[in-house]
């Protein structure tokens, strides 16, 4: 009897304890992913052991889904597109290669949650690049705190992912293109805005380390501008706008990209003209020219027209002087 | 006759006597130096190891013996950005200690001349040595002298390379006496200038540095003393046989305040110097993406819309709770922030999508908007599927931005192509993507709304969901999921 009573208090107040804590949907859902990107060159056949970190910056526990999902780059800016169901013909994907370590997890407040996740190359895996991504996806239960009330709403919810890179060892094409390489062909002034972009026709990633430069018609370089060192995902493009060159120009100006990437020391080359005139300023100038000298030689006219005519005039008085003299001879 | 002898034998010890007292007098005021100092500028040891293995050119990796009696046989005292010589090649500098073992180590630069097996490697620190010590005695024509502990009394105690194990101890280094610094004032009519002996030509295990003067020093001078300036230095020990990482090695200095004529001490003291290991500072700043989502009260206003008016929706981190639809034709709107923060030099991307219209079933949903001109979309890459929806007349549900810090890829404010008459008392809008094929009407992939592409701290933007309910839309719970796909840029 004892003892029943005891179970029943421990019983109630356990429950009353639980019953009273209110389950409040967070205000803030703050989580850190690390390492956001890593690269792994494995054999086929290779065993490796990675890991990825989240990191809870709340003060809640958050619990979650660790899942892989491959990935893409689908446009030119290097955004990552994550596929959950990867399309068969992907010669790039990766997941299947990786057993998490954990599939659910509780991450504490202020705490961080270790993912460990064992890559296997297959024996008979495409060499080059494979990219998956593993990412942290909270469950939408315990996010909000609790199942949404039956109202209307969105419930929010997000992937917060890191990017894995396998370099698969083994014959690999390497090929990349300069293409769309565009700017205006006459400007009035510098600097000129060049765009272009790099196609990747590899078999993996490549991050191409080139250069812009700027050449006048003397053939000296005048500016030049190393490009940003960015990844370039397999059969992707990758866009750049670099500005060269000064506001005073003039001439024409051979602009180059040249550079190199890949691991077999390939390069890229790519050249365009411009012309730089800054011909108001030299139209003004002509005209300021030639006002001047329409002046000048008004002036000039004016005062030679002058001259003469004073010239004449002063012949005029002087015959006529001339003229009296003699008369003046003549009455003596 | 025996007298006689006696006289003599007491004549000759007298004689000795007084020629011994004549010619070795009595100073007065003889003591001990007190206040005294050595401070070195710089006390870490120097290294003295030897490479485990012939190096090869261009080998950036050196691993170091592990034989005890050699000074260094781990990398304990030896840091990144230190200048070694490996042989014989020097200026060579260490890139970095291997995390996994205490001998292993990496050079910047590749190896320009091979090197055979179990070669001296040296990092060499040196320091000057600034003697400060006050004189208790007063002393005519004397001179202060300094003796500093060598390795051994050979030339390898003057070779500029680091002395450790049995024969540990300062290095001369070739010194001069344009080297030394002499005290000054004191009393004296004039400083001469110093001599520097190494221990080689001084004849035992100290390296000797003397200033003599003119006049008489008075007593209890506060004097100083400077060995070695900034052309050259004596070198600091490798660490003795017995040395234990991390524990100081102690060395004996002597300062001496000596007489004429013969230069015989009246004044000394003994002080220790201490140099000792450095100490390797390092943290490691670990690549991370950091994001974060915040609701925001109906009590702040975002998008150009008043708070309480028109947004009048609260919103959490993971909710954004619509409530009761009382009003049709009215908008509806609700805002969150979003921050993001990278280290990553390629940046961050954030996208979104919905994974299913506003639905209550299968079949009844609110439809993403179109905007006013009914042809937007959910296209953020293209400009021109942006569209304003400013008119209530217009139902549906979509979104804008409104930019802090970050860079966004379209905004409530635009004026341009979709959004030509837009401003800031406009909302430029688009649909959410919608990428789940099993809920979506149609489906497309997750839009790209906010990027760097360089690291970045704490960029903030915001996200105004709209929603307007037509009068005939049909009664219930309309309810849909919004993910943000958080990523480091490729």
């Amino acid at each position: 009897m004892r003892k029943f009573t005891t179970k029943f208090i421990v019983f109630v107040f356990t429950f009353t304890f639980f019953a009273s804590v209110g389950v409040n949907a967070q205000n803030t859902v703050d989580l850190t992913v690390s390492p956001p990107t890593q690269e792994v060159n494995l054999n086929p056949g290779d065993e490796k052991q990675i890991q990825v970190k989240f990191y809870n910056r709340t003060d809640e526990n958050i619990s979650g889904s660790i899942k892989k999902a491959d990935f893409l780059v689908l446009d030119k800016e290097g955004s990552p597109t994550l596929f959950d169901t990867s399309s068969t013909n992907n010669r790039h994907a990766a997941s299947s290669w990786i057993t998490l370590s954990e599939e659910k997890v509780v991450i504490g407040a202020k705490n961080q949650a270790i993912v460990n996740a064992f890559i296997k190359v297959p024996k008979d895996a495409y060499a080059c690049g494979h990219y998956t991504s593993i990412y942290f996806q909270p469950t939408p239960v315990t996010l909000g705190g609790k199942e949404l009330e039956r109202q209307s709403a969105a419930s929010i919810a997000f992937k917060l992912a890191s990017l894995i890179y396998i370099n698969v060892n083994g014959e690999c094409k390497e090929k990349a293109y300069v293409s769309n390489m565009k700017v205006p062909a006459f400007q009035e002034y510098g600097p000129i805005s060049v765009n272009f972009d790099i196609l990747n026709r590899s078999d993996y990633h490549i991050s191409p380390k080139a250069v812009l430069s700027m050449s006048n018609f003397l053939k000296k370089d005048i500016d030049l501008k190393p490009l940003p060192e960015n990844n370039i995902f397999p059969d992707a493009i990758r866009s750049y706008e670099i500005e060269i060159g000064n506001k005073w120009m003039f001439g024409p100006y051979t602009l180059q990209v040249q550079g190199g990437y890949g691991k077999t020391g390939q390069t890229l080359f790519r050249t365009i003209t411009v012309w730089v005139i800054p011909w108001r300023i030299i139209v003004v100038a002509l005209l300021f020219i030639i006002i001047i000298w329409l002046v000048v030689k008004s002036l000039f006219k004016a005062t030679i027209q002058k001259e003469t005519h004073l010239e004449q005039e002063l012949e005029k008085e002087m015959n006529e002087i001339k003229k009296l003299k003699e008369q003046l001879k003549k009455r003596e | 006759m025996r007298n006689i002898r006696k006289i003599a034998l007491i004549i000759f010890i007298f004689t000795q006597t007084g020629v011994f007292f004549l010619s070795h007098p009595f100073v007065v005021d003889s003591g001990n130096i007190t206040s005294a100092t050595d401070t070195l500028s710089n006390p870490r040891l120097s290294f003295f190891g030897r490479n485990d293995g012939a190096l090869s050119i261009g080998s950036t990796n050196i691993v170091v013996k592990t034989t005890t009696s050699i000074p260094d046989h781990n990398t304990g005292n030896l840091f990144p950005k230190d200048t070694i010589s490996v042989g014989i090649q020097g200026n060579l500098t260490v890139a970095s200690l291997s995390a996994g073992t205490t001998t292993d180590f990496s050079i910047t630069t590749g190896m320009l001349v091979p090197v055979a097996d179990n070669q001296p490697i040296y990092s060499t620190q040196s320091a000057t040595h600034t003697l400060a010590f006050t004189n208790s005695s007063a002393v005519a024509n004397g001179a202060i002298r300094i003796l500093i502990p060598a390795g051994d009394s050979t030339s390898a105690s003057n070779d500029g390379a680091p002395d450790g194990g049995t024969t540990a101890g300062f290095d001369f280094n070739g010194i001069t006496a344009a080297n030394i610094t002499c005290p000054t004032g004191g009393g004296v009519s004039a400083w001469e200038t110093a001599t520097a002996t190494a221990s080689s030509t001084f004849g035992s295990n100290l390296h000797a540095f003397e200033c003599r003067y003119r006049g008489t020093l008075s007593a209890s001078q506060a004097l100083t003393m400077t060995i070695g300036d900034s052309s050259k230095k004596l070198v600091n020990p490798a660490p003795k046989t017995s040395h234990t990482q991390g524990k100081a090695d102690t060395y004996n200095v002597k300062i001496q305040l000596l007489s004429t004529p013969y230069y015989t001490p009246v004044d000394d003291v003994i002080i220790t110097v201490s140099p000792v290991d450095g100490v390797l500072v390092s943290a490691t700043v670990v690549p991370a993406l950091t994001f974060q989502i915040q609701g925001i009260a109906n009590t702040t206003g975002h998008c150009g819309k008043i708070p309480g008016t028109d947004m009048i929706v609260t919103t959490t981190a993971t909710t954004v709770p619509f409530g009761e639809i009382n009003s049709t034709a009215s908008f509806y709107d609700a805002s969150q922030s979003i921050t993001a923060s990278t280290n990553s030099p390629s940046g961050y991307t954030i996208k979104v999508a919905q994974d299913d219209e506003l639905s209550m079933n299968a079949s009844d949903y609110i439809a993403n908007t179109t905007c006013d001109s009914t042809t937007c979309t959910h296209d953020t890459s293209d400009q021109s599927k942006k569209g304003l929806w400013d008119t209530t007349s217009t139902y549906g549900f979509g979104y804008s931005l409104e930019n802090s810090t970050s860079t966004l890829d379209f905004s409530y404010s635009d004026t341009d192509s979709g959004c030509t008459s837009g401003g800031a008392t406009h909302f430029c809008a688009h649909q959410f993507a919608c990428n789940n094929s099993t809920n979506c009407v149609a489906t497309n992939t997750e839009q790209r709304v906010a990027r760097s592409t360089a690291p970045s701290a704490n960029q903030v933007f915001y996200v105004c969901y709209r929603l307007n309910v037509g009068p005939t839309q049909k009664a219930g719970y309309y309810q849909t999921r919004i993910m943000y796909y958080a990523a480091g840029n490729f």
